[in-house]
């Protein structure tokens, strides 16, 4: 007796807990909110290099400098930028610009907010090559770079830069929630299930037709898409690629796919403990593996594939004289070079097979096909592959001790419009980032000097002459560009694909 | 009995403080170093410099001895301070708590579920064992075993909610969405769950006692329902403890196709994640839970059945 009781209590307090709101029915999307679904949660009470990516893709913050549809600088907070002197930048402010809690946008709240970003971000230090900020008056602000600095006003492009109001920190100076001056106003964030936006009225620029956007976070890719085609979504992203097929053919639904920033490569070590150390071999692998395959065979044709490090769709990236190309023949005469000799289908040295060890990781949708495709095409030139898929911290690790030939990774390479983020971030012999120990006094040069540099042919001949030397000296495999696919209802009207792969720009898409 | 009840809940407590250990030294007897590690996976991890660590390591009492880390760390745990995620930033007692929570939820009611339509399939089988009912529902079981989640959960989402419209494909907060979940979670465990019980009840019906009852008169039925069930219910509570545990750790592609926030899931994000507080909480909450259900199930068949009262 005393057990049923006990038991009955225990049901009566757990539905009482957990079922006080009435059911939802399963189509429900009202007329002025826009409900996404997302693959990773957002996270809006974290501000980290990654999840505050999320802050600029949904608008809630700006950045004081924006990129247009073909990743060029345009106004964002700031409205004109100038170099005074090769070390200085000034940066004029947009006019009767609010934050959400109703202070005003001006110099000292720029200055406020870019200096917690650099002190909670060491990431940010990097980036931004700051020395100093002054508020010169109430909408100027002053930046002094530690060198002459061209590439500023396109780094504060990027998320982390975002412009927060002093109500987003507490006392102690630590984040609390994004306050910002974006035309979405941060409201509700429901641990593991949504965050939601709703329409800030007293926003500069142009104001969004909708009144809400909800974040909904559906962590499995088939749920996802299922959400959309039970009509309790509107919008979904990262779909795999067979529903991406199945989902164009459908009248009911809208596909929308854009080669955007973002690149799949195999970056190899080039240090003494891999094979891969001599550069014959690094071309050889370059020329050996078919990247329209990879695309075709992989990734049912969602991709570009990629023969060189800046994707072509950005005409301001610059690029190599030459490109990649499937040539077998190549491969084999620098192989023969490098002392390896063809037999029975296999590059054999001193009796034993070309190896390499392939890491990856798995926890993005399209990486485990993408590697295990370049491995299977090595192979069939007769190049062994040992794959290990660990998680991104797991291969991390392996990585950095050197006990790898090729790790296959994504990167956003064009993500601030300027050349200067990841050829210094990724390859230059002092970067943080750079696990490759590929080491080139040359480029190191060239990336320094290209930073800079004012746009001009000055510029590209430094930058195309460090494409050149990555091109020859081939530290990296590149292998497919990022097509970024979305799908949506098909009454959703007006949105487009930003290139940068974070910005969703949801400020004109009505229902 | 009292003091017998005393002393399994002591052990209970001896256990879940070895585990407590364990889990503080495992993480921190990892190859590397600690500080290093810690602080790396705070910085979407960019390699910190030295002195970054070694700031890092004397402002969270890293340099001290390893017991005087875990008794501090102990404390903490004992007023509810868990740590705050890496990742989200928030005390972990909060997103344990809905985790915890959820998964009780989708546990309890699985559970009852399974309950309710194995106990009866198991004791009919094994009333009427070789029939026609008997394996029929013999191969209803396999199937409920051995389908697989993912696929079935997707199935189950297409034709519920896609085709009919009735219920929403995942998430949580009202009683339509834990629909789905519960039957995929209780249609496996009442496969498993009803030919156990039929097992179980076939080997008591072979007893002397149920010849002597059969002897005595009592028609059949009456002998399985009076005399066979109640000497095998130990074993099933037993079993259906273990099963009710699972639920904790076990459901993660579950939880993950209908975006349900259980404690599986919390644990696989936080491992891939490396979020380390998270995943000792994990380790704690899960280890813990196992234990807590056995005690459960051990005092409740004490109470059930005086002749174990003994050796409880």
């Amino acid at each position: 007796m005393i057990k049923k009781t006990l038991l009955g209590a225990a049901f009566a307090a757990l539905a009482m807990g957990s079922f006080t709101l009435a059911p939802q029915p399963a189509q429900a999307t009202e007329d002025n909110t826009l409900v996404i679904g997302t693959m990773w949660e957002s996270m809006p009470l974290a501000m980290k290099p990654r999840r505050s990516r999320f802050f600029n893709e949904s608008e809630i913050l700006d950045t004081l400098v924006k990129l247009d549809y073909d990743l060029k600088t345009i106004p964002g907070l700031a409205t004109e930028w100038d170099r005074v002197s090769p070390t200085v930048w000034q940066f004029k402010l947009r006019e009767n610009v609010v934050f959400h809690d109703g202070t005003k946008l001006d110099a000292e709240a720029v200055k406020f907010s870019l200096e917690r970003v650099i002190d909670l971000l060491p990431y940010a230090a990097d980036l931004l090559n700051i020395k100093s900020i002054k508020a010169v008056s109430p909408l100027v602000v002053e930046i002094e770079n530690t060198e002459p600095f061209a590439a500023l006003p396109n780094q504060l492009s990027d998320a982390i830069t975002v412009v927060y109001a002093k109500s987003s920190f507490d006392e102690a100076g630590e984040f609390v929630k994004p306050v910002g001056t974006g035309p979405w106003k941060f409201e509700e964030y429901k641990k593991q299930d949504r965050t939601i936006v709703t329409r800030f009225d007293e926003y500069w620029g142009e104001k969004p037709a909708l009144e809400k956007v909800v974040y909904r976070y559906i962590p499995d890719h088939n749920s996802r898409t299922l959400a959309l085609e039970a009509g309790e979504i509107d919008f979904v992203t990262n779909m795999l690629p067979s529903d991406v097929k199945r989902l164009s053919e459908d009248e009911d639904f809208k596909v929308y796919a854009e080669p955007t920033s973002g690149l799949y490569y195999g970056a190899f070590n080039a240090g003494e403990k891999s094979v891969l150390s001599d550069v014959r071999i690094r071309r050889a692998v370059n020329a050996l593996v078919d990247r329209d395959l990879i695309v075709k065979g992989a990734l049912d044709d969602v991709g570009e594939p990629a023969w060189e490090f800046f994707a072509p769709t950005f005409d301001w990236a610059p690029q190599a004289d030459e490109k990649y190309t499937l040539d077998p023949e190549l491969a084999a005469s620098l192989l023969s070079d490098a002392g390896y000799e063809k037999t029975d289908g296999k590059w054999m040295k001193d009796g034993e097979q070309l190896t390499l060890r392939i890491l990856s990781y798995s926890s993005r949708t399209e990486m485990p096909m993408i590697t295990e495709a370049m491995a299977a095409l090595l192979n069939e030139q007769g190049i062994a592959t040992e794959v290990g898929m660990y998680t991104w911290g797991g291969m991390l690790d392996l990585v950095k001790q050197g006990e790898y030939d090729v790790s296959v990774v994504f990167w956003t390479p064009e993500m601030t419009g300027h050349p200067d983020l990841h050829l210094k971030s990724q390859f230059h012999s002092k970067a943080g980032l750079n696990y490759q120990f590929w080491a080139n006094a040359e480029f190191d040069a060239a990336v320094d000097k290209g930073r800079t540099l004012d746009p001009g042919t000055e510029q590209v001949a430094t930058y195309t002459k460090a494409m050149n030397i990555l091109h020859d000296e081939a530290p990296i495999i590149p292998l497919v560009h990022k097509v970024f696919v979305v799908a949506s209802t098909k009454d959703l009207k007006n949105y487009r694909i930003h290139p940068s792969g974070f910005f969703f720009d949801f400020k004109s898409v009505s229902k | 009995m009292a003091s017998r009840v005393t002393a399994r809940i002591t052990h209970a407590l001896i256990l879940l403080f070895i585990v407590s250990v364990v889990g503080f030294a495992l993480l921190r007897l990892m190859p590397g170093d600690f500080a290093e590690i810690l602080l790396m996976a705070q910085m979407d991890g960019t390699l910190p410099d030295a002195n970054q660590v070694a700031r890092y390591a004397d402002q969270n009492g890293l340099n001290d001895p390893l017991p005087q880390q875990y008794l501090r760390w102990l404390f903490a745990l004992l007023q509810g301070d868990l740590g705050k995620s890496f990742i989200s930033n928030e005390p972990i007692i909060s997103d344990i708590t809905l985790r915890m929570g959820q998964s009780l939820l989708l546990a309890v009611l699985s559970m009852s579920l399974a309950l309710i339509i194995a106990v009866p399939i198991g004791i009919v089988c094994a009333r009427y064992p070789g029939s026609r009912i008997d394996r029929i529902a013999g191969m209803i079981s396999v199937i409920g075993m051995s389908i697989p989640n993912f696929w079935y959960s997707l199935l189950l989402a297409l034709l519920f909610s896609l085709v009919l419209g009735w219920l929403p494909t995942g998430g949580h907060g009202t009683w339509a969405h834990a629909v789905l979940p519960t039957l995929v979670i209780a249609t496996s465990i009442a496969g498993v769950l009803s030919r156990y019980v039929r097992g179980s009840l076939l080997e008591e019906l072979s007893k002397p006692y149920i010849r002597t009852a059969k002897a005595k008169g009592l028609s059949r039925l009456r002998t399985v329902l009076r005399h066979a069930v109640p000497n095998t219910a130990p074993g099933i509570l037993t079993f259906s403890g273990m099963q009710f545990a699972r639920i904790f750790d076990g459901m993660i592609i579950v939880e993950t196709l209908f975006a349900w926030p259980g404690l599986g899931r919390f644990l696989v994000e936080s491992l891939l994640n490396r979020d380390y507080p998270a995943i000792q909480a994990c380790f704690l909450l899960i280890a813990g839970s196992y234990i807590l259900v056995n005690l459960i199930v051990d005092l409740c068949i004490a109470f059930y059945d005086p002749r174990t009262r003994e050796i409880v």
